[in-house]
């Protein structure tokens, strides 16, 4: 039997979803939640907005979850193996993400000053390089959200930036319950450094999975 | 740089933001493609194969190790007799 496997759990999970009982798969501290399909999900809106509405069912039921590939199809004895294979790596994601929600800052980066373009080119040193290259795929590459993240640094536990098409996506893993106070901080936070961006969330981890 | 904030204002004003945060969060990772084949041979099933493609933005998916440029080891040489 093919099943769809919609996330990883720490314990069983298995909630009622649009009328149809998950089934959850694995042992010990690794779980797989699943459901048998007949065939692949079509890559539609309707399907992913289904997909994410099952995403959030799990995650309202279980306090650690990732969120696994849309479209992961797999039988029962592909999903054990992949779980044991992967048992050490799984556990420690679960953990990292317990308790923890996921909030978006997408925000519209303000182009840089001429002279601070032309620094940002040319490497003033090997170290000066590697910086650079590492501050791009965090916020500190970020024009003017250095403030914004230092303020916010009591509340985020992990972050991953995506920057595509003059629009940055910045993602926070928060605490569950402190994601009211972050949202008001940031965007306080995000008014006073002038930056124009939205912020949304809480949604299950996405972006800290790698399945 | 006026075209990139034109189009980012697109995607930070659309009016279906709920639907850009589900398709950035569902696919964030990728999406698998799965495909099942049978070959066989007069009507008798023979071979069966699942293909899975994983499409996703190579940045989301190869760690840092990947990445980098592995040199083979060098050959050695025999000697000739």
């Amino acid at each position: 039997m093919t099943l769809c496997v919609y996330a990883i759990t720490a314990a069983p999970c298995a909630p009622v979803v649009s009328g149809v009982r998950l089934h959850s798969v694995g042992s010990g501290r690794v779980w797989a939640t699943t459901a048998p399909v007949r065939r692949p999900p079509a890559l539609t809106s309707a399907s992913l907005r289904r997909y994410e509405r099952t995403i959030t069912a799990i995650a309202d039921t279980s306090p650690a979850v990732l969120p696994v590939r849309f479209g992961t199809l797999m039988d029962e004895t592909e999903v054990l193996a992949v779980l044991r294979s992967r048992r050490t790596a799984l556990t420690a994601a679960l953990r990292q993400v317990r308790g923890h929600v996921q909030m978006t800052v997408r925000l519209i980066e303000p182009p840089l000053p001429p002279d601070e373009t032309a620094r940002a080119v040319v490497a003033r040193s090997g170290r000066a390089y590697l910086t650079a290259r590492a501050d791009a795929v965090t916020s500190r590459g970020i024009p003017g959200f250095a403030s914004v993240r230092e303020l916010l640094g009591p509340w985020v536990r992990d972050e991953r930036v995506e920057r595509a098409g003059g629009v940055t996506s910045i993602y926070h893993l928060v605490h569950r319950r402190a994601a009211g106070r972050y949202r008001r901080a940031v965007v306080d936070a995000l008014d006073a450094a002038g930056l124009r961006a939205v912020v949304t969330g809480p949604f299950p981890p996405y972006a800290f999975t790698s399945w | 740089m006026a075209r990139t904030h034109a189009e980012a204002d697109l995607v930070l004003g659309s009016e279906d933001a709920s639907l850009l945060d589900i398709v950035d969060n569902v696919l964030n990772k990728g999406v698998v493609l799965t495909g099942d084949i049978t070959i066989g041979l007069a009507n008798v099933d023979l071979i069966y194969a699942r293909l899975s493609l994983l499409l996703c933005a190579a940045d989301r998916v190869l760690s840092e190790e990947a990445e980098t440029d592995v040199r083979p080891p060098a050959r050695s040489r025999r000697g000739k007799t």
